[in-house]
């Protein structure tokens, strides 16, 4: 017995996930759903990324502004690892925010990091944010 | 990890020393819209930071770029990319960087704005009056400009004579301080009346 996805045009799977086109858990969901909406939603997921500071050296008002599902923001070297992980993300890019603002600064976390006795924490982030396997894993599988 | 060049307000920035960036920058082949959101001194930037920003705000794909603190003019000038539309460019510096390495060809191609927003008319005018410069506002639908200095509103009407022509669109916000100040004559308001709207904003 055949169990062969049917497919339909790539275009109707981007009419599609288009009408989730804010909606980031959604896409997320889709682009693990089946590997047919795996393209188009990676599309949107990744149509606009933002690089900004590590939670660990934000002041705690951005820290919660950033640790939401809704926004798709992570450090470049998250962002570096997801390419490497999954090139063909960097042709979806197509809006990009590079965000280092003095004020987002929490200054005694800045002293730590001077110092580098403290481990970096960025591995929940990355798994939240950029993490190749939560965007990539529809398309290895297939 | 390699010793993190100091800031005046004491904190570290992640940007200055970023090693990842320019790993990441050379595959975003389809980037249309760029924000660099940096507030520090782009002198303090290392050169790979540096050409990393050189190179995306170069690519030839972006239409929209938005600068928001304090880009050297001659930075700005060389990188601007060939079909930039939507420029919003805040703080213009008019210091040069001196460790910048001009290309042996620099671009001379000049890039045709629609719509711009700036917040220092004073030193925009003077980079659009440059010989090298390579911004052209002769095609320009929508101007914003915002203004606190008195000082700086008769460059306004320097800046609007670049772009009447085409201009359908000026907000001018002069901000609670100087909001006043701005004298048009009548050949002026005449010039700004084929505009189809003209918005004052008061920075209240």
């Amino acid at each position: 017995m055949s169990t062969a996805v049917p497919t339909l045009p790539e275009d109707l799977y981007g009419e599609i996930t288009a009408y989730l086109w804010d909606d980031i858990p959604s896409l997320k969901a889709c682009s693990l759903a089946t590997w047919v909406l795996t393209t188009a939603a990676q599309k949107l997921l990744f149509r606009s990324v933002a690089l900004r500071p590590g939670r660990n050296v934000l002041r705690q008002e951005y820290v919660a502004a950033v640790a939401g599902d809704d926004a798709l923001s992570g450090t470049s070297a998250d962002f570096e690892r997801l390419l490497a992980r999954g090139p063909h993300i960097a042709s979806h890019v197509r809006s990009m925010h590079i965000i280092d603002r003095s004020y987002q600064y929490e200054r005694s976390g800045g002293d730590v990091l001077v110092n580098g006795v403290v481990e970096l924490d960025e591995g929940e982030e990355i798994i939240r944010h950029f993490d190749p396997d939560t965007y990539t894993h529809a398309t290895r599988a297939r | 990890m390699p010793p993190v060049p100091g800031d005046p307000s004491g904190i570290r920035r992640w940007l200055p020393t970023d090693e990842s960036l320019p790993l990441c920058v050379p595959v975003l082949c389809n980037l249309e819209a760029l924000n660099i959101s940096y507030d520090g001194r782009w002198h303090r930037l290392s050169s790979r930071v540096l050409n990393s920003l050189i190179d995306l705000m170069g690519r030839p794909s972006l239409v929209d770029l938005q600068v928001g603190d304090h880009i050297p003019g001659d930075i700005f000038n060389l990188s601007l990319a060939p079909h930039v539309k939507h420029l919003m460019l805040p703080h213009l510096e008019t210091c040069a960087t001196h460790r910048l390495v001009a290309p042996p060809r620099q671009p001379t191609n000049p890039v045709h704005l629609e719509s711009l927003y700036i917040d220092r008319p004073f030193i925009f005018v003077a980079l659009l009056s440059a010989p090298t410069c390579r911004l052209s506002i002769s095609s320009l639908r929508k101007l914003f400009v915002r203004s606190p200095a008195v000082q700086e509103h008769e460059k306004i009407w320097q800046l609007l004579q670049f772009c009447l022509d085409t201009l359908e669109d000026f907000e001018f916000n002069p901000t609670q301080d100087g909001m006043l100040s701005i004298v048009i004559s009548e050949t002026e308001v005449d010039c700004l009346l084929r505009c189809s709207r003209i918005s004052y904003l008061h920075g209240i």
